[in-house]
């Protein structure tokens, strides 16, 4: 029962109508100059010191962080587009290269080629077209056998006429050009030799038909103009490959019309005039080629535009043309590979972008709840003068405005300088600097309403805060994130990701898994460092050690967030570095497979490296009995130099299933050598299977059947038996291995036999025998020369005068698209890993000054109770270091989680073998190891800085 | 009568609060029962730890009661929305914190101290009149952190009294101040009272109960007497018929012993052995 009181005003005072009235919705009467909070909090925001700064730093990662991806973006497309330009063989046809080829026969003439010219004039990004014509009287003429000649006196050659604006613009010109004359015509060298003619010198040129006519017309030589290796190609002059360009589209000789024709070129007014004269016709072409140092954006619109043209002149072919008009350009191909290039880079570094700006913004919201809990008492005081939550928001906004604007544009500015250093190569232009501006003030924007809902809502809570002592159910979130995780996770495990790109809650993956290794890490803490707390101890003095353990035993506030943040910004690292090393031992895993050795030489048959081949023995003639099945006497292998062998090749049919298989004829010894076996485990095996093989090396291996290594065929065990064939040779096979891949492994099933057993069976025909004659004999075998170099294999095709039919090498797949993007992509990503285990270690130094301040009194006392203040930093540092121990710790738990399911967020061609493999080097362990060494010193600095040694230092409570 | 005159501006019902602790719940109020009329200057004394902070706390809507009623000019506080309570804050009541600069915005100078606090609840303000009146028209450019503590808390009850709020709640604000500042302090909130504001101090201040209308004593979360001025005392009875005597009383009653005579419209105490008044007679 309570006593009830009255307080009644003892004055006897009647009480007074209040001056404000009593509604509560009194309406307000703004002052004259508008509210003073409001007009200060601008300056406010950057008048707080070093918090100020840490707020500028907070929000400059977040910009660097949104602006950095279409920097990246961009410089990643330049850097393969100019890749794919530098890429594209001199001898390339104008529809595989950077050019534009414009052929419109609209008219014979040239001068009605003005319109054609003016349709390229209009593409921006093309260079000055040329106008160049060339003779198709030949073609036109066929039924005639219509042919064209120059003669000087007796002498005579077959040539064709050739137009270009300047001639000796386009070509190597000879010194004896005649100066002045500009209606002459200029000739090869070979063919001026074999008129004997020099510049200046009259020449004839003529048509004749097959029925006699011959139509004549002189000239006069301009000059000479040097060839090409071919003996009739003018040559290009240096830096520019016109002629090359145009190998395919040269008039050929028309008596040999697999070479090109010798080319009389002459201006297109002497040119035509020619033409005109002898009945000649030209066929009228514009040539252009795009810009040098375009972007892919722009090469884009040109290939755009020049697509736009190609449709319009096929829709708007006439009827009855001879000559279609024709658009050839690889413009567009070139795009659309550096496209290609650039998205598979991206793609690489999503996941760690997502994680950059995810990060970033927890970084804010972390110094937004740290900044608010410092600034409690003002937050009361606004609250309890009944300031409107709208108001606490909009003033928290408001404060850090200028941050947010001024860390945008270092954000953005740091963004480009990360881009240029540890970005591709290509170059970043407005065109994704401007848009990364943008993203960088967005970023910030949306970072200040962030701020202000976060103060708004803690303002809130607090305006009808609950009874103190009502027992409120605490958010669970632990149990959120943990179940964020494992549901991202498994979704990103249950997906079927076949040729799709990555789901953004796939892209979170890596980060929830961290951040959840890390809360969870943390949650267990207390409890182990409490087990080992209550072990029997001895009698002496509490140790530095013993302090640690208590405060880590104790639950401190914040503590699982912040620990959380160094486990991800550590584990992103880890991931970064463990996924850059894995992509490029994948890479070379792959392109050993693929290659299967640095230089893969394809020849027509082994008995060319022979010095003393033996000859196939002669076919039985008709009636004679047939050969002897057994091996040819002599036949051998021919002697190879060290780290070179030679592979046969032989396509085979599974006489059970009828499934077609490669078989691989090797010589185990000098295999193991020559071969490429890249880095990976899959590999190795394969290495072992050879060396099994090896064992088996030898003509008098039991008759069970050939001893081999059955390489990715299902349902294949070791000791099975596989009847093949191929043509006329039939053998049983005994699997001594199987493996998944093997070098020069293509996916499709092989199987790998030793030379030494495989050969006596082919019996006559052996395919390292020389054949008598051109007819086929025995099976197809393609034999390959494998070596460990480039100059390897030519010095052995060199000894023997052999040209080799094609060279792959293992560099040429290096190139390929998806690993170039993949090596793009590497530094990048170890840029952002960086910038996250530069935010764990911030994280832990703010956590660090934290528990410092907080714990000043307590650490005094503990100093002058007879502890020890060095005892006492010591004990700080056992505690930091712990904390990041256990991050990191939790950092590698979370990536061992995350190994298999790597391969679908980092692997950008999951089809290829072999796996995609995640695993933890020794050198990112180490890497990320000294990040949360230099997390625990800086912490460990940032405690002994702030842990007052003063009574009066020590019961501030301004920190 | 008025309803204004008949009702009180705030009436607390049985407050109750608790607060957690290690060992459990522990009550800092006991069910309190209190009214503050307009126009008094109320002081609330009793040792630290009794209650006075949260009582104020609870009396200035900054926390919420975990049992009991309290009302505002009859309404219940409980059933305002938040928007509501926000309004009555800003609009009808003051505070000043035992800390100066706890109620005092950081970045605000002493003028814009009032000039803010004058905008929120709407009404217009000479800043140089309000500063004048505690002395800080000088420091009216200073920010609080320039201000000694003596200067935030005459800042901090000048701006309490911007309007004037119909409630203005103090808790021990003279508790870090000199004679003097005191002095100007407790001047400044008794002109407060004067002017029609319910005007409610905890103290240990014997000034301040000085200059009280009346005087509330809390012991262990349980309001144990109440004064009014130098009249009479009124004894807070508990749960199980207890009554804590005034230090005066006890001395007549040395033994510890009284004799309680239990008449029609009142009790008496008296000691054992004194002569009875004629009627009922029991022992306690």
């Amino acid at each position: 029962m309570a006593h009830r009181l009255d307080g009644t005003a003892a004055h006897g005072a009647p009480p007074p109508t209040s001056p404000a009235g009593s509604n509560p919705s009194r309406p307000r009467r703004a002052g004259p100059r508008g509210a003073p909070l409001p007009r200060s909090a601008a300056w406010w925001g950057i008048r707080q010191g070093p918090w100020s700064l840490l707020v500028l730093l907070v929000f400059t990662v977040l910009a660097t962080a949104s602006a950095a991806p279409p920097m990246f973006a961009e410089a990643s497309e330049n850097a393969a587009f100019e890749g794919a330009r530098a890429a594209v063989p001199a001898g390339a046809r104008q529809s595989d290269a950077d050019v534009v080829r414009l052929t419109a026969s609209a008219s014979p003439s040239s001068a009605d080629q003005q319109a054609v010219l003016d349709e390229i004039r209009a593409i921006t990004g093309l260079s000055a077209p040329t106008l160049n014509g060339k003779s198709v009287g030949v073609e036109l003429g066929r039924s005639t056998r219509w042919e064209s000649f120059l003669a000087h006196g007796t002498l005579s050659e077959r040539a064709r006429l050739f137009a270009l604006p300047d001639p000796a613009e386009h070509l190597v010109t000879t010194a004896e050009a005649a100066a002045g004359r500009s209606d002459g015509v200029w000739l090869p060298v070979p063919l001026a030799r074999e008129l004997g003619v020099e510049a200046g010198d009259p020449v004839t040129f003529s048509a004749r038909r097959r029925d006699g006519d011959e139509r004549r017309v002189d000239t006069t030589v301009a000059g000479t103009y040097r060839v090409a290796e071919d003996g009739r190609r003018p040559l290009d002059p240096p830096g520019r490959r016109d002629w090359s360009l145009r190998r395919g589209e040269l008039p050929l000789d028309s008596a040999l019309e697999t070479l090109p024709a010798y080319l009389v070129i002459g201006d297109v007014a002497t040119t035509e005039a020619l033409a005109d004269e002898v009945g000649d016709q030209m066929l009228w072409s514009v040539d252009a080629a795009l810009a040098p140092g375009l972007t892919l954006a722009q090469a884009r619109q040109v290939a755009d535009q020049v697509d736009l043209l190609r449709k319009r002149y096929v829709q708007g072919r006439a009827e009855g043309e001879v000559l279609a008009r024709r658009v050839a350009s690889g413009i567009g191909d070139l795009t659309e590979q550096a496209g290609a290039v650039a998205d598979g880079a991206r793609q690489r570094t999503l996941p760690l972008e997502w994680a950059a700006v995810l990060v970033a913004l927890t970084a804010l919201l972390a110094v937004v709840a740290a900044a608010l809990r410092r600034r409690d008492v003002e937050v009361r005081h606004a609250v309890g003068t009944g300031t409107p939550t709208v108001l606490v928001a909009l003033l928290w906004s408001l404060e850090h405005l200028l941050p947010a604007a001024l860390g945008g544009v270092l954000g953005w500015l740091c963004a480009w300088a990360v881009v240029g250093q540890a970005g591709p190569t290509g170059t970043v232009t407005a065109l994704s600097v401007v848009p990364g501006l943008l993203l960088a003030m967005a970023s910030s924007a949306v970072g200040v309403v962030l701020v202000g809902a976060f103060a708004g809502g803690v303002a809130a809570r607090r305006v009808r805060p609950a009874a103190p002592g009502t027992s409120r159910r605490p958010v669970p979130w632990l149990v959120l994130l943990v179940a964020a995780a494992v549901t991202a996770t498994a979704g990103l495990a249950a997906a079927d990701h076949s040729g799709d790109d990555a789901r953004s809650t796939d892209l979170l993956v890596p980060l929830l898994v961290f951040v959840a290794a890390g809360a969870l890490g943390m949650r267990a803490l207390p409890w182990l460092a409490r087990a080992r707390w209550r072990r029997p101890s001895h009698a002496s003095r509490p140790d530095a050690r013993w302090l640690a353990r208590r405060r880590l035993a104790a639950a401190v506030p914040g503590r699982a967030p912040v620990a959380a943040a160094v486990t991800a910004g550590l584990g992103m690292m880890l991931f970064a570095l463990s996924g850059v090393a894995a992509t490029r031992a994948t890479i070379e895993d792959r392109v050993a497979v693929r290659s299967g050795a640095e230089t893969v030489a394809a020849i027509e048959a082994a008995w060319q490296l022979d010095d003393d081949p033996v000859l196939a023995p002669p076919r039985p003639k008709a009636g004679e009995p047939p050969q002897p099945d057994g091996p040819v006497s002599g036949v051998r292998t021919p002697p190879l130099p060290a780290r070179t062998t030679l592979v046969w090749r032989i396509d085979v049919t599974n006489a059970a299933t009828f499934g077609t298989h490669q078989l691989l004829i090797v010589d185990p010894a000098t295999l193991v050598d020559a071969a490429a076996w890249g880095h990976g485990p899959e590999l190795a095996q394969a290495r072992r299977a050879l060396s099994r093989l090896a064992d088996h090396d030898t003509p008098d291996d039991p008759i069970l059947g050939l001893p081999a290594i059955a390489v990715g065929v299902d349902g294949i065990e070791v000791d099975d038996i596989v009847q093949v064939e191929g043509g006329p040779w039939r053998e049983r096979l005994r699997v001594v291995d199987t493996v998944d891949v093997f070098p020069r492994y293509a996916g499709e099933p092989m199987y790998v036999v030793p030379a030494g057993p495989a050969f006596p069976t082919f019996g006559p025909g052996d395919p390292r025998l020389k054949p008598r004659d051109n007819l086929a004999t025995g099976v197809f075998a393609r034999t390959e020369l494998w070596g460990t170099s480039d100059g390897a294999v030519d010095a052995v095709l060199t000894a023997h005068g052999v040209r080799p039919r094609q060279l792959d090498t293992a560099e040429q797949l290096r190139r390929r698209d998806i690993f170039v993007a993949a090596q793009q992509a590497g530094g990048y990503q170890v840029a952002v890993a960086s910038y996250l285990a530069l935010l764990a270690v911030l994280a832990l130094c703010v956590h660090a000054q934290r528990r410092a301040a907080a714990d000043r009194p307590s650490d005094l006392m503990l100093a002058r109770l007879g502890f020890g203040r060095s005892r006492v930093l010591l004990s700080r540092a056992v505690e930091q270091a712990t904390l990041a121990a256990l991050a990191l710790l939790c950092a590698v738990l979370g990536l061992l989680l995350l190994t298999p399911l790597a391969g679908r967020l980092l692997d950008v061609a999951p089809d290829e073998a072999p796996a995609f493999r995640l695993v933890v080097t020794p050198a990112a362990l180490g890497v990320t190891t000294l990040a949360a060494l230099l997390a625990a010193a800086a912490a460990t600095a940032v405690s002994v800085q702030r842990s007052g040694r003063g009574e009066e230092e020590a019961y501030r409570t301004d920190a | 009568m008025p309803d204004h005159v008949t009702q009180p501006l705030l009436a607390g019902t049985e407050l109750l609060q608790l607060y957690p602790t290690p060992t459990g719940p522990t009550q800092a109020l006991r069910g309190v029962d209190v009214q503050i009329r307009t126009g008094t200057l109320t002081a609330i004394t009793g040792p630290s730890g009794s209650g006075k902070s949260t009582l104020l706390a609870i009396l200035a809507l900054r926390e919420r009661p975990a049992g009991g009623t309290l009302r505002h000019r009859g309404s219940p506080v409980a059933a305002l929305s938040r928007r509501q309570v926000q309004r009555l804050r800003r609009h009808h009541i003051g505070y000043i914190a035992q800390r100066p600069a706890h109620g005092l915005f950081p970045q605000l100078s002493a003028r814009r101290q009032i000039e803010q606090t004058a905008w929120l609840r709407g009404v217009p303000v000479d800043p140089v009149a309000v500063l004048a009146d505690v002395g800080l028209v000088e420091r009216a450019d200073a920010l609080p952190a320039a201000l000694s503590g003596g200067e935030q808390q005459r800042l901090a009850v000048a701006a309490a009294c911007v309007g004037p709020p119909d409630l203005v709640i103090a808790d021990e604000p003279t508790a870090e101040l000199d004679d003097t500042t005191a002095d100007l302090v407790l001047a400044r909130l008794r002109r407060c009272a004067e002017q029609g504001v319910a005007v409610v101090l905890a103290t240990h201040d014997a000034r301040a109960v000085a200059v009280a209308d009346a005087v509330l004593h809390l012991r262990h979360g349980v309001l144990s007497a109440e004064q009014h001025g130098a009249a009479g005392r009124t004894a807070a009875i508990d749960g199980f018929g207890r009554v804590q005597l005034p230090e005066p009383a006890l001395a007549l009653f040395p033994d510890g012993r009284a004799l309680v005579e239990v008449h029609a419209d009142h009790v008496r105490l008296v000691p054992p052995d004194r002569p009875t008044a004629p009627g009922r007679t029991a022992d306690e």
